[in-house]
């Protein structure tokens, strides 16, 4: 019997469409795809999640992309496996407002111990709002 | 002298004021439930709890949650000048787990100010008691961030331009 991966759940978890994180309800994030290294978060922002500017706050933007990076990373580990996130870095080149994002976190590096993992979100007219990197390490 | 933060208070036509004013209406910060505690032109001073709405896949406290603590440290601290700053960068080193349901402080500073630029740092801990109940602080993670200031006012007052 084929040892069981992280990914098989993930898959459970996007084709039940359950909640499989609480902050996930708190701010309507789903999560949308799973594949190999590659992982996708989807959010309708509304002004709960806004900044005193007005526009979407950095944080929830940076949720999206360490979930979809952490997930992308998770994809590639056995079950009993488990990893941390020990330094994330973004950049934000667009506001955001009542728009539908897509964040797609994918796997660049993975090695027996770290991975380096980077994560893009697009708003509804597929324009880059932020580009996130991170580095994961395996704890087990 | 920094300023102990009293909504009801905070009416009065200093810049400190005027983002503690604009921090009023930040609805994502009520969301996760951040305070001020203290704030002056360089530092400040925050603490949040991690309730179980904030909690991951592994129900443990998401990652992207300490960051936003951080970030909502940021805006304020980064637009306490009159002076509309929009953050352009940010990297986030996490050093410990956070506990679920652990109160989460933060200290943060300016490190430099020019026309177009800030940067700041900030320091998320949590107070634990070891073995022979004396208090203990955890780092929990440090923020740097960069913000593009904008030169334009919050609120209209003397040109903020060349304001450092």
């Amino acid at each position: 019997m084929s040892k069981r991966r992280k990914i098989d759940e993930y898959r459970e978890i996007v084709n039940t469409t359950k909640i499989h994180a609480k902050i996930s309800e708190l701010i309507g994030m789903k999560f949308t795809k799973i594949e190999e290294g590659r992982a996708t978060f989807e959010l309708d922002c509304d002004n709960r999640l806004f900044n005193s500017l007005g526009v979407v706050q950095g944080g929830v933007l940076t949720i999206m992309a360490d979930a979809a990076m952490g997930l992308a990373f998770g994809s590639l580990l056995d079950a009993d496996q488990s990893f941390s996130t020990v330094e994330l870095k973004i950049n934000f080149f667009r506001p955001v407002k009542n728009d539908h994002l897509v964040a797609v976190g994918k796997v660049i590096n993975k090695t027996k111990r770290t991975g380096y993992v980077e994560a893009e979100i697009r708003n509804s007219n597929n324009k880059l709002v932020a580009k996130a990197v991170s580095t994961c390490l395996i704890i087990s | 002298m920094p300023i102990k933060y009293d909504p009801a208070t905070a009416h009065h036509c200093n810049d400190n004021n005027i983002i503690l004013e604009q921090f009023e209406n930040d609805k994502f910060a009520k969301l996760l439930g951040a305070k001020v505690l203290e704030l002056d032109e360089n530092t400040i001073r925050m603490e949040m709890t991690l309730r179980d709405e904030l909690n991951n896949l592994f129900a443990k406290p998401h990652g992207g949650v300490i960051y936003s603590f951080a970030d909502i440290a940021f805006s304020i601290l980064s637009n306490n000048r009159n002076n509309i700053s929009v953050a352009i960068d940010c990297s986030i080193s996490y050093h410990n787990a956070p506990l679920p349901g652990e109160k989460l402080y933060l200290l943060g500073e300016t490190i430099s100010i020019s026309r177009k630029l800030s940067t700041h740092l900030f320091h998320v801990y949590a107070m634990r008691e070891d073995e022979q109940g004396n208090n203990m602080k955890i780092k929990i993670a440090t923020m740097k961030g960069t913000a593009y200031r904008t030169g334009k006012p919050i609120k209209p007052g003397p040109s903020v331009k060349s304001q450092k």
